[in-house]
């Protein structure tokens, strides 16, 4: 039996599913959650995957709803975590949290580090909420739309945020084009994703594995950033004057925070790297749609507001393929099927009615960590912010140290430090002729997945 | 004259060069009859050299900024402590490796040695606590103490 | 806010990130192990070698550390066991592919049969060749006769090219010249199975046996040589009479670095051999398509040896390479 629109045997396991997170110990377990989340999301380089599989033993011991409400608390958490270094020191904890620090790194600069990140969480909180209203209303019927599209839909889709990207940012077109094919190349070295045979590692094993999101990441935003400081013209004072950020018009931002929250949930109930495409979509759209767009880049609010609501709305929408179709849009999804696999929760369409206590208790607690989100972001703004003032001189060797090792963790191996080094003079070398690093940095994380695509589409139809 | 005009289409260049490298790198693009893991690279090696020579023309030349000693400074300085890290890893292992790293790049920022000991201290025993106590992360000791510690 | 409330606030703080230490280390027993897992978490190979390890902690008395290097297919978590000391303390769990197909086809850092001894296999991943509920054919004889009729218009779902379920049914169709399929690769969990949901393939090769269980997807039949327990009228490759070519790839394995004491290596063999019969595991078994195929240290090597000589001439006749890698006497490049 296919569930309908609007059925209304689908809501009866709303008050099973509530009544299980009122128990005050799994309220804690999702406090203790985000906690540690955001304690992993604050370190670069060391990903929620890797503290979510540090935390599996616990999901064998714990019961259902409790042990996957921690792992989803730890999600929640690092992205949170992820978008405090994004907007304080410019480094992106994970490749959805790049969108933000176009604009939230600015803001910081400018002396504002406080309302960047309370509209950051305000903004989260905001994609979360309205993306978990569509899940619990529209989710069924959404779902089937990742079954519906297929390989050639998807790649539509992100072709289409790419050449958006491509218009939008800084530099031209043609620079742009140039960069997303760079973007492309880089991601060649390694296994095939088809075939699984190396390509292009010119005889290096390490090379296999490819060039690594993490050292690509913390070499463009970190090193890259702390070079172009450190070598530029302008005067290095520790605070650059308030005066030249643009000031916070709230409505607007609230308006950029519903355009993102839309196209998060969009993005995230398809495979199409949601909270990437989502988060780089919605601040080339704001750049499009402002009044103001030399403001972007300075630290525009909507292009702060918009990406964060949409990272947060897709996180949230992409639990909809998960659990209603067994169907992970990323490895973080990956791990917690996984983890639903062992507790012995079965992804289908039939959950909501088969097993309500544990789809509604997990949306509860999902609503939960935002809430929790919302209050600590909000709380710690200030705290984060303080650190903000510390003088750049001794800012910028911890921002070193921490991408050297961050980029060694996430890569496993001395490989990964070197790369980073070697994509920070890169950055300063395409700053220097004019290039912008966001369509370079989207191209690199979509390019295998639109390479698997195009194959299936020529495999199936040859 | 010649090395000035490749300083200008540097970027050019290296994007033409990289483009045209993937292409040839790249295995073949059919296998069997089928497309095959060559298809893709072939592709955007392609793209990346046609894109290359649409790039604009770089603006005439501002003149390049005269460095100052106190920028070269700093960034020998981040790139130094770089090399520190990355060689002395293998050796002593990441603890070593780390401190001594954040000291250098503290120094040449211009910390006074209060500063940057106290700094590089803190940050070490940080990672220290966070990677291998919380997070259980196994980093490499260094031949010299393969003992481990 | 006023001071007070802040100093408590931060208190609080400090309070939350000391917790973890004391609960990690709480968690830590005399002695510990580390067990690698090549693979990301989440996956069978994952959940298996988890419960593996928990089982085979009662046996030993030691804590085991488990943790994931998923990098290079692998090759990351062999190279870094043949690396590690010699002394009992280092295993590392992968899929016999990290061992036999990606060494043959990449250079890797390791000799595969030299630099790492095998403990015990535990088990085989056994993908199931499945179909939408509503799909006329009902089990595989109709599903070759139909694919007979539509002469070459079938497609079929597989994780990759190469991969052992791709290989099974390409040697199938080569030994067959009026079966002709449609390979379309699905990388990731649940995308084939989405994908034949969705229409977009006419079968796919799953590894996801509770939604096969709840009859989500129809079982056609087993894609390897031994059937799955909890799916006993799935007929697999050889009561069929089809060879099982992925074997050899698609094998559990226990790996300990070269040179480990005999003492050592007996006491840990024991101990993980009694653990991959012990119910636990079994029963988490159930949840992943894997069979729960088990063999011992000689006969484990034997199979390694077996498997890597036999992999170039199956990947030719599977029409995955025009030339096989690597020479069938085992001479690496």
């Amino acid at each position: 039996m296919e569930p309908t629109f609007f059925d209304p045997s689908l809501f009866s396991g709303v008050l099973s599913g509530l009544h299980a997170v009122l128990s005050s110990s799994l309220c804690l377990l999702v406090l203790a959650g985000v906690f540690l989340g955001m304690t992993v999301g604050v370190l670069p380089g060391f990903g929620p995957p890797a503290a979510m599989a540090l935390l599996f033993p616990l999901v064998y011991v714990l019961d259902p709803l409790p042990g996957i409400s921690l792992l989803a608390g730890i999600f929640y958490g690092a992205k949170y975590g992820g978008a405090v270094t994004s907007i304080l020191i410019g480094i992106p904890g994970e490749a959805d949290a790049v969108a933000t620090l176009f604009e939230g790194h600015p803001l910081a600069l400018g002396g504002k580090a406080r309302q960047a990140l309370a509209t950051a969480t305000l903004a989260s909180f905001a994609g979360g909420m309205s993306a978990s209203l569509g899940m619990v209303l529209l989710a069924p019927v959404l779902s089937r739309v990742a079954l519906v599209l297929g390989p050639s839909g998807r790649a539509a889709i992100m072709s289409g945020a790419l050449l958006l990207v491509a218009v939008t940012s800084p530099g031209g077109f043609r620079r742009n084009l140039c960069m997303i094919f760079l973007g492309f190349v880089l991601a060649l070295p390694g296994m095939d994703p088809v075939y699984g045979s190396a390509r292009l590692t010119f005889g290096s094993w390490q090379l296999s594995g490819g060039v690594e999101l993490t050292s690509l990441l913390l070499g463009f935003f970190g090193l890259g950033d702390v070079l172009d400081a450190l070598s530029s013209k302008r005067v290095l004072s520790d605070t650059t004057p308030a005066a030249a950020v643009p000031a916070l018009k709230k409505r607007s931002a609230a308006l950029a925070a519903l355009r993102g929250s839309l196209l998060g949930f969009a993005a995230g109930l398809v495979p199409c790297g949601a909270g990437v495409t989502a988060s780089f979509a919605s601040h080339a759209l704001e750049k499009r749609l402002s009044r103001h767009p030399e403001q972007f880049g300075r630290g525009a609010w909507e292009g702060l507001a918009g990406p964060e609501a949409s990272n947060n709305a897709a996180a949230m929408s992409s639990f909809a393929p998960l659990l209603l179709l067994g169907l992970p849009t990323n490895p973080i999804m990956a791990a917690l099927l996984g983890a639903l696999t062992i507790v012995g929760v079965v992804p289908g369409p039939m959950l909501p009615s088969e097993q309500p206590a544990f789809y509604w208790g997990l949306i509860f607690c999902l609503l939960l960590g935002n809430i929790l989100l919302l209050f600590l972001g909000l709380g710690l703004a200030g705290f984060w912010a303080k650190l903000a003032e510390v003088p750049f001189r001794m800012l910028w060797p911890v921002i070193v140290v921490l991408c050297l090792v961050g980029s060694y963790v996430g890569a496993d191996g001395l490989h990964g430090p070197v790369q980073c080094v070697f994509f920070g003079l890169l950055s300063l070398f395409l700053k220097r002729h004019g290039c912008s690093p966001a369509p370079l940095v989207l191209a690199f994380t979509l390019g295998p997945r639109l390479e698997t695509y195009l194959m299936q589409v020529l495999l199936s139809t040859w | 004259m010649p090395l000035r005009i490749l300083f200008l289409h540097s970027l050019r260049l290296l994007m033409l060069l990289t483009g045209l490298c993937a292409f040839c790198a790249a295995p073949e693009s059919l296998v069997s009859g089928l497309p095959g893991p060559g298809l893709w690279p072939r592709f955007t090696g392609a793209g990346l050299a046609l894109s290359a020579l649409l790039l604009p023309s770089p603006k005439g030349q501002k003149g390049r900024p005269v460095p100052s000693t106190k920028r070269t400074g700093r960034v020998s300085g981040l790139i130094v402590s770089c090399l520190v890290w990355l060689l002395l890893l293998p050796l002593s292992g990441w603890i070593p490796a780390t401190a001594l790293s954040a000291l250098t790049a503290c120094r040449s920022g211009g910390c006074t040695w209060k500063e940057s000991l106290l700094l590089s201290l803190l940050l070490t025993i940080a990672l220290w606590l966070g990677l291998e106590h919380l997070l259980r992360w196994t980093m490499p000791h260094g031949m010299l103490f393969s003992g481990g510690v | 806010m006023k001071w007070q409330t802040l100093h408590i606030f931060r208190l609080t703080i400090c309070l939350c990130l000391v917790s973890p230490f004391i609960v990690t280390h709480a968690l830590a027993a005399n002695g510990t192990m580390r067990l690698s897992i090549a693979f990301s978490p989440g996956g069978a190979l994952d959940g298996a070698a988890r419960v593996l390890a928990g089982e085979a902690e009662k046996e030993l008395g030691v804590s085991i550390i488990v943790q994931n290097s998923p990098s290079a297919g692998g090759m990351t978590a062999v190279a870094r066991l043949a690396e590690a000391k010699a002394d009992g303390t280092q295993l590392a769990a992968c899929v016999t592919n990290a061992l036999i197909f990606i060494p043959q086809r990449n250079k890797a850092p390791y000799s595969p049969l030299e630099d790492v001894e095998p403990l015990l296999i535990f088990g085989q991943a056994s993908p199931v060749l499945v179909t939408r509920p509503d799909a006329p054919w009902k089990d595989m004889d109709a599903f070759l006769d139909a694919t007979r009729q539509r002469n070459g218009e079938m497609r079929i779902g597989v994780p990759g090219l190469g991969t052992p379920s791709h290989i099974a049914l390409a040697i199938m169709a080569a030994n067959d010249p009026s079966l002709k399929w449609r390979f379309v690769p699905f990388g990731g969990p649940g995308e084939a199975e989405a994908a034949l949901l969705g229409g977009h393939v006419d079968a796919a090769a799953s590894g996801a046996l509770p939604r096969v269980k709840k009859g989500q997807l129809h079982p056609l039949m087993v894609l390897a040589g031994s059937g799955i327990p909890s799916l006993p009228d799935v007929p697999s490759l050889s009561d069929k009479g089809f060879s099982d070519p992925g074997q050899g790839d698609s094998s559990f394995i226990l790996l300990a670095p070269a040179g480990v004491p005999e003492d050592i290596m007996e006491r840990l063999c024991r101990a993980f051999e009694k653990a991959a019969t012990s119910d636990t595991y079994l029963k988490t078994l159930e949840n992943y398509s894997v069979s729960p195929v088990l063999m011992d240290r000689s006969k484990a090597k034997s199979f390694l040896r077996r498997a890597w000589e036999e992999e170039g001439t199956i990947l030719k006749t599977a029409g995955i390479t025009d030339s096989p890698a690597v020479s069938p006497d085992g001479e690496k490049h």
